[in-house]
């Protein structure tokens, strides 16, 4: 998307691990925060800390709610991922699957190296537009 | 003569009279043992011309009720135009032709008639017109016919019960043969998957059509998948409360009420009618006809059917049902097999609710018996606790790493007398009470004086040792940290320094609960490259040697530790004193890094490592934690692949496995080696094209990455990987 049609906030939602207990371990990468931005056409969701089974429980209730705004374009923020393993990848796999089946598309920005392989061998890498000319306002992501 | 000599026995042959030889054939039409009748057959119209007296006995029609008239008239109902038209095909070809037919007598009673119809030469014919100058030219008839018919009543009801017990034996295996299949179906452990797969047995083999609903917080037809993506599930989906209908409802939505509240076994549901909005029936219908619009016209009327568990109604079954005159026609032998399919159902529904409640409550309760363990910044952290082997998952030691403050480590090392359930709820108990004082604040003799209190009203049933100590950096001189303790009974924590071992022996005091006096406290200053050891008795203790020789082998061992890492000090105790523990072990090592990280990344400590994590989600970011800071430690570098292997075999053992994770990594010399053991005996499972299901494609991330296998460990499996180049 050119920067100057950049989407308008009109919502932020902010998700958290439900039911989770305390996270002893974070030292590195946190309970991933997700946030949940929407203009008229777009949804962006900006997605910091690891993407793992730790994580699952909260995935179904973020795709429920992405699929419920109906945006054209779904884009995710990945700059803030510390680590994104095969579960992970299957978070954004249906988020991918759920938007094309209404015909729309799925970008995926600030992905790694590492992301894009995990995403290569789930075999989903054509669900997504892989945004390489995004430059993350962020540095402490890149691992 | 000569024939009288061929004649066998040379019998003499008694010849009757011209005169009466020339009556017999009369005679014996009329008693020949079949009802015979002789047909008339002109311009398609077939006559009775004459019967003979077994005819009347046979048929039940004396001759002058049929004589004359056409035997379509007789027949009435079981008459065929098409029937007689192949019949006389049949005859005109010279031919006798054969048929049984069911026959009405007219007394009521239904019997068969084995009917055999031949044709008269047509020259035969012609000879009886000519014996009848009276008869019009053009009025007789063109061809002549005789009928035999004969009572097979018999025969037929024996051959027709033959063939219904027959058919009713293939039934009886065939459903015997589907009620096997649908008890393994029912092992599956989805809900969803397993009614999907009943419902396909059930149709088309036994009836038109079947789907299953599952009430859960609504009614949900299994498999119907109304466009997931379009945000429309959730709605119909998650629809709390049905609207209840009425009694006397014209549409008999009420009935569908009544099955679903358990207060009647089955109910037909009509899919033509409109039924009110948000009722079951409505619901019912809507998703029945989304899964299968035809019905509507194929089977308007379709069977809802409870599925009952112990408590409630859990699901309904519904399918479509044969018709015959407008009403749904179900057999009683069907029915019957419905209803033991229909049981299986509610029972392995039943269970399958029963063991994941079961399940998530020993789940809730073991999770708040395991340890924690945070990370601290500027501490390398290492913990290890290991049942004894011939005991449960859970015994009476334990251990916490938690920041009570920012910054600021709380470390707790405590034992249970015993290894039981009792031992295993009171170090849960113990464990939260020391975590909530310590949350609170202050000295650790002060958390330990609170915990003796609590310990004493509880009337604590055992005995019960613990250490417990705050880590904070010391303020002014970066680096340093300040250790302050304080023991309950329990074995002094080991410093190590500069190849020195030396117990913190201060601040001792009675068992947990026992403290009569203030506890004191201890106080210790850690400078980089300083090692602080917390344990349990389990590390040192063994059968042939004395306690004070196991602590003095302990401390011998830890002043030969070569690692930089805690884990690799770990690695290095555990070798020396635990390979074969006899209790429970639990460690706790605080290791102050030196400026810079590790010197000589490769050359010092021991080239394996392991972690022993409950199986928790988070097992998987710690397995990842350890990996990152072995490799620095082996100056092994591509972690990422490392790191993204671990995380998927860790995950895997979390997620299939129970009890412990065992993590273990191996400097091969050219490359990582990680080693995972869980509790799980079953292999790896390689789930292909399950673009959801989690763990489909990590073993698929693993294949790509390293060379892997698996072999069985104790009472589980260790899978193994070995990192490639890439």
């Amino acid at each position: 998307m050119p920067t100057s049609q950049r989407a308008r906030t009109v919502g932020t939602l902010v998700a958290r691990p439900s039911g989770t207990s305390h996270h002893p371990y974070d030292d590195e990468g946190q309970a991933p925060m997700i946030q949940i931005a929407t203009s008229p056409a777009t949804t962006t969701l900006t997605i910091t800390g690891d993407l793992d089974l730790a994580e699952r429980d909260q995935f179904p209730e973020i795709t429920a709610r992405v699929v419920g705004l109906r945006r054209q374009l779904l884009v995710l923020d990945m700059c803030g991922v510390t680590f994104m393993d095969s579960t992970g990848a299957a978070f954004l796999i249906s988020l991918a699957d759920a938007g094309r089946r209404r015909g729309g598309a799925t970008v995926l920005r600030g992905c790694d190296e590492r992301d894009l392989f995990v995403l290569e061998v789930c075999g989903a890498l054509d669900l997504f537009r892989i945004d390489t000319d995004h430059a993350c306002a962020r540095d402490d992501a890149s691992a | 003569m000569d024939g009288r000599e061929t004649v066998p026995g040379g019998a003499v042959p008694v010849v009757a009279p011209a005169e009466v030889v020339a009556l017999l054939p009369a005679l014996a039409a009329q008693h020949v043992g079949v009802g015979v009748t002789v047909l008339a057959v002109r311009d398609g119209v077939v006559r009775m011309l004459w019967v003979n007296d077994v005819f009347t006995r046979v048929t039940g029609y004396a001759a002058h009720e049929v004589v004359g008239l056409e035997p379509r008239l007789f027949y009435s109902d079981q008459w065929s135009e098409v029937g007689v038209a192949s019949l006389a095909d049949e005859v005109r070809a010279g031919r006798a032709a054969s048929i049984t037919l069911p026959f009405r007598r007219p007394d009521g009673a239904a019997v068969w008639l084995a009917l055999c119809l031949t044709a008269v030469p047509a020259g035969d014919v012609a000879t009886v017109l000519a014996a009848a100058p009276a008869m019009p030219a053009g009025d007789g008839p063109a061809e002549m016919w005789i009928a035999s018919f004969s009572d097979v009543t018999g025969t037929v009801e024996r051959s027709v019960h033959l063939r219904d017990a027959v058919r009713a034996e293939r039934r009886a295996r065939l459903h015997l043969a589907l009620l096997s299949r649908v008890s393994d179906v029912l092992s599956e452990p989805d809900a969803d998957e397993a009614l999907a797969q009943v419902s396909a047995l059930l149709a088309p083999s036994l009836v038109p059509w079947a789907g299953a609903f599952i009430v859960e917080g609504g009614l949900r037809l299994v498999g119907l998948d109304t466009g997931r993506g379009d945000g429309q599930r959730p709605a119909s989906d998650r629809r709390r409360t049905l609207r209840r209908v009425p009694p006397g409802d014209p549409t008999g939505a009420h009935e569908i009420d009544r099955v679903l509240g358990g207060l009647q076994p089955e109910a037909i549901l009509d899919l033509t009618l409109v039924h009110p909005t948000e009722s079951a029936a409505a619901l019912v219908q809507g998703q029945l006809l989304a899964a299968e619009p035809g019905l509507a016209l194929l089977s308007p009327r379709v069977r809802v059917v409870a599925i009952h568990g112990s408590r409630s109604v859990l699901a309904l079954l519904a399918h479509a049902v044969h018709e015959s005159d407008g009403t749904p026609r179900l057999t009683e032998e069907l029915e019957q097999v419905l209803d033991v399919v229909v049981r299986r159902i509610g029972l392995a529904l039943d269970n399958a609710r029963l063991y994941a409640r079961e399940h998530e409550l020993a789940e809730t309760m073991q999770r708040s018996l395991l340890p924690q363990q945070v990370e601290i910044d500027g501490l390398d952290l290492w913990t290890y606790y290991a049942p004894s082997v011939a005991h449960a998952q859970v015994g009476g030691d334990w251990y916490d790493v938690l920041e009570v403050a920012p910054g600021v480590a709380g470390v707790v090392v405590g034992d249970v007398v015993g290894h039981d359930v009792e031992a295993a709820a009171l170090m849960g108990q113990l464990r939260s009470v020391v975590r909530a004082y310590a949350f609170e604040g202050g000295t650790p003799a002060s958390v330990l004086d609170r915990t003796d209190q609590l310990m004493r009203g509880m009337r604590a049933p055992r005995g019960a040792s613990a250490v417990y100590g705050t880590l904070m950096p010391r303020v002014g001189t970066p680096g340093s940290w300040i250790f302050e303790y304080a023991r309950a009974g329990h074995l002094p924590a080991v410093l190590v320094r500069d190849g020195q071992a030396t117990q913190l022996a201060q601040g001792s005091g009675a068992l947990i609960g026992f403290g009569r006096r203030a506890r004191t406290g201890g106080r210790a200053v850690l400078v980089p490259g300083d090692t602080l050891i917390l344990y349990t008795d389990g590390l040192i203790e063994r059968r042939e040697r004395p306690l004070r020789a196991g602590l003095e082998a302990l401390l011998a061992a830890a002043a030969r530790t070569q690692a930089d890492d805690a884990a690799g000090i770990g690695e290095e105790l555990l070798a020396a004193l635990a390979d074969s523990p006899e209790d429970d072990v639990a460690v706790v090592i605080a290791r102050v890094p030196r400026a810079g990280g590790p010197v000589s990344a490769s050359s010092a400590g021991p080239r394996s490592r392991r972690w022993s994590m409950p199986s928790d989600p988070t097992a998987i970011a710690r397995s990842r934690h350890a990996v990152l800071r072995t490799c620095e430690a082996w100056g092994i570098d591509k972690v990422a692949d490392a790191e993204l292997v671990v995380s998927e075999l860790v995950a895997n053992a979390v997620l299939h496995g129970w009890g412990t994770v065992e993590l273990r990594l191996f400097d091969t010399g050219d490359g990582l080696r990680i080693e995972v053991e869980d509790s799980n005996p079953a292999p790896p499972v390689k789930l292909d094209g399950h673009a959801h299901g989690v763990g489909g494609y990590g073993v698929q991330i693993v294949d790509r990455l390293a060379d892997w296998g698996w072999r069985a460990a104790n009472d589980g499996k260790i899978v193994w990987a070995r990192l490639r180049a890439r």
